[in-house]
C-alpha cells in the first residue's frame, strides 16, 4: 500500500464518486419522501395485488406496507446493490484495466513502486469511495426514518447497507482479478456486469423453481441479502462468504499482475 | 565493474510474431549506448523488458545485476522517458511532478527546477492541454530529476522543437560528463552521433551491429565521385573489386561508386585513368546506418563492414 497511490486513486474517482453519490442520495431521498403519502393511503399492498406471487418475491415486494418492506422493495432488493455495484465495477475497471489500456501504467511502473502496491492502493481507494457512499445512504435512511416516524430498526439499516457494500466490493474485486489476468477494460466490464446481473437473476428467480432452488446459494446476492438483513440484522455467514470471496479475488488480481507483460497503448 | 545493462539471448514473442530475437546487449558504467533502428525494429520492446514492464519469452535480462521484473528497488536507479508517452490527463503538470517526486523519492528539487527552467516546462498547465512537445519535456524532467545512475530514453526528442532538442542534448552531455550511463534509443542519427560512445543497430529484432561509434562510422559504405579528364573506367571493372557496392557512370565524365572498407584497391584502379578529381563526403553514422538497411541481406552487409 502506498499513500501517494491511494490519493491518486481517490483523485481519479472524485468526479464519478460525486455524481454517483448524489444520484444515490437523490434516489434514496425520493423513495423516503413518498413513504408518508403511500403509507397513509393504505394502498401500497394493492399496488402489487395483481402481480403473480413469484414476481412479487423476485422484486422484493412481499410486504410493501411495512417500512422495512417498503425500503427493501424500493431500494435494497435491487436498486442500491445494482447501482453501488456498478459504481464499484466501473471505477475498479477504469483504475486497473482501463489505465493499462490507456498506457498510463507504463510510466508509473517504471518508477520504484511495485505492481502489488499499485493494485492494492487502487482497490483501497475504491473501498473508501464505496464505503463513503454506502455510509451516506445508510445514514440518510436512519435519520429520515426517525424524522418520518417510520418504524425501522437502525441496526437493520446498517446491516443491509453493509451487505450492499460488501456485495459491491466483491464485484469490484472481481474486476480487479480480471484486470490482473490481463483482460481489456471492455471485457472486464462486460464480464463483471454479467456476473452482477446473473447473480441477481439467480437470487430472484431460481427459488421459484423447486427442483433447482438450492442453486440460489451460488449467487453473491443471496449471500448478501438472502437472510433479509434489513429485518433480521447482520448475517455473519453471508458477510463472511462475501469477504472471503473478495479476498480470494483480490489475491488473484495481485498474483496475476505481478509477473506478466504490461500492455502498451 | 559489472555491466549496468546485460541481456543475453533475449527473446520476446507476441503470438507468432518475434519482436526481439536472441538479443545480446550490454552497457558498461559511464557509457552512452546509442540504440538505433527503424520503427518496429524491437527497440521499445527491448527497453520494456529492461524495465521489467514486459516479461521476456526466453533469455535473461539484468539491470544492475538484478532481475528488473522481480526487484522493484532497482528501478530507483533508473530514469525513463518512454517513446509512447501516456500521462495522467487528470493532473496538472505541477501535480504530475509532485506525484513522481513522492513515488520516486530522492529527487534533487533544485536540480529539478533548473531542468524545468531550461526545457521551458509550463508547470501551471493541465496535462490534458499540453502539446506533444510539452508532454515530452515533462517526461524528460521526470527521467532526469532524480539524477539516476542510468537514463533510458526512448526517442527522447520526438516532438520537440529544434531549440529545445538542442538544449536537451546539451543537458544530456552534461549528465553524461558526470558519469551517468545512458541508453539512447533513437532513429535520429545526429543525436546518437553527438553523444553515443557505442552504437547498437537493431533490425527486425536482431542486432546487426554492435560497435564503438567510430568503428561503425569508418566501416560505412562510402560514396566516391570520380571525375575524369579522359575516358571513364568501365563500371564493371570497378564492380569486379571486392569492396564495390555499386558503380555507375553519372555524367559523361563522372563515375559514382559506393564502396565499403579501405579504398586502396579502388584508388589503384582509378589512378590508371586520367583522374581529374575525387571527392568523398565525410562518412557519418547515417551512411553506416543506411548500409544496414539495404534490401539485400543484413548478414552480408554486416560481414563486409568488419
Amino acid at each position: 500500500m502506498n499513500l501517494e497511490l491511494l490519493k491518486r486513486g481517490l483523485g481519479a474517482q472524485r468526479r464519478g464518486a460525486l455524481i454517483w453519490g448524489a444520484a444515490l442520495l437523490f434516489l434514496t431521498g425520493t423513495v423516503l419522501a413518498v413513504w408518508p403519502s403511500m403509507s397513509d393511503s393504505g394502498s401500497l399492498d394493492s399496488l402489487v395485488s395483481g402481480m403473480p406471487p413469484e414476481l412479487i418475491a423476485a422484486l422484493g415486494l412481499e410486504s410493501l406496507a411495512s417500512p422495512a418492506g417498503f425500503l427493501n422493495g424500493n431500494l435494497f432488493a435491487l436498486l442500491l446493490p445494482l447501482l453501488l455495484g456498478a459504481l464499484g465495477i466501473m471505477h475498479m475497471a477504469s483504475l486497473a484495466a482501463g489505465d493499462e489500456d490507456a498506457g498510463r501504467l507504463e510510466l508509473l511502473l517504471a518508477l520504484p513502486v511495485s505492481r502489488v502496491s499499485v493494485y492494492l492502493s487502487r482497490f483501497a481507494s475504491v473501498v473508501i469511495v464505496l464505503a463513503a457512499v454506502a455510509l451516506l445512504v445508510g445514514a440518510t435512511i436512519v435519520v429520515s426514518a426517525a424524522a418520518l416516524e417510520m418504524e425501522l430498526d437502525s441496526v437493520g439499516v446498517i446491516a443491509a447497507s453493509t451487505s450492499v457494500l460488501l456485495l459491491a466490493l466483491f464485484h469490484a474485486a472481481l474486476a480487479l482479478a480480471l484486470s490482473g489476468i490481463g483482460l481489456r477494460s471492455g471485457v472486464v466490464l462486460g464480464a463483471t456486469f454479467g456476473v452482477l446481473i446473473l447473480g441477481y437473476l439467480i437470487q430472484a428467480f431460481v427459488p421459484m423453481v423447486a427442483s433447482i432452488s438450492d442453486l440460489v446459494a451460488i449467487s453473491p446476492w443471496h449471500w448478501a441479502l438472502g437472510e433479509a438483513p434489513l429485518e433480521n440484522g447482520f448475517d455473519l455467514g453471508g458477510s463472511a462468504l462475501l469477504i472471503l470471496g473478495t479476498l480470494v479475488l483480490l489475491a488473484v488480481g495481485l498474483a496475476t499482475i505481478r509477473g506478466r507483460t504490461i500492455r502498451t497503448a | 565493474m559489472a555491466p549496468i545493462i546485460y541481456c543475453e539471448k533475449l527473446v520476446k514473442r507476441f503470438g507468432g510474431f518475434t519482436a526481439v530475437r536472441d538479443l545480446d546487449l550490454s552497457l558498461e558504467p559511464g557509457t552512452v549506448l546509442g540504440f538505433l533502428g527503424p520503427n518496429g525494429a524491437g527497440k521499445s520492446t527491448t527497453i520494456r523488458m529492461l524495465l521489467g514492464l514486459s516479461r521476456p519469452s526466453s533469455g535473461s535480462v539484468r539491470l544492475f545485476g538484478e532481475d528488473p521484473l522481480r526487484n522493484r528497488a532497482v528501478r530507483a536507479r533508473v530514469g525513463y522517458s518512454p517513446g509512447e508517452l501516456r500521462l495522467d490527463e487528470r493532473l496538472t503538470v505541477a501535480a504530475t511532478l509532485r506525484s513522481w517526486t513522492r513515488l520516486r523519492g530522492g529527487v534533487d528539487e533544485a536540480y529539478r527546477d533548473r531542468l524545468i527552467e531550461r526545457l521551458g516546462v509550463q508547470v501551471d498547465r493541465h496535462v490534458r492541454g499540453l502539446s506533444t512537445g510539452n508532454r515530452r519535456k515533462l517526461a524528460l524532467v521526470g527521467a532526469l530529476m532524480s539524477r539516476p545512475e542510468l537514463v533510458i530514453l526512448d526517442e527522447p526528442t520526438n516532438g520537440l522543437d529544434p531549440l529545445v532538442q538542442d538544449e536537451f542534448m546539451a543537458i544530456l552531455e552534461e549528465v553524461t560528463a558526470t558519469g551517468t550511463s545512458v541508453l539512447l534509443s533513437s532513429h535520429i542519427l545526429s543525436e546518437v552521433e553527438r553523444i553515443a560512445d557505442r552504437v547498437v543497430v537493431i533490425r527486425a529484432g536482431e542486432v546487426v551491429a554492435d560497435e564503438p561509434k567510430d568503428t561503425l562510422r569508418r566501416g560505412a559504405v562510402q560514396e566516391y565521385r570520380a571525375v575524369f579528364a579522359g575516358v571513364l573506367p568501365d563500371p564493371s571493372a570497378v564492380m569486379a573489386l571486392s569492396g564495390a557496392r555499386s558503380a555507375e557512370a553519372w555524367q559523361p565524365n563522372e563515375l559514382r561508386i559506393e564502396w565499403a572498407g579501405p579504398p586502396r584497391d579502388l584508388l589503384r584502379l582509378l589512378a590508371e585513368y586520367d583522374l581529374a578529381s575525387l571527392t568523398a563526403p565525410e562518412p557519418n553514422l547515417e551512411t553506416a546506418f543506411m548500409s544496414y538497411y539495404r534490401t539485400d541481406g543484413t548478414r552480408a552487409a554486416k560481414e563486409d563492414v568488419r
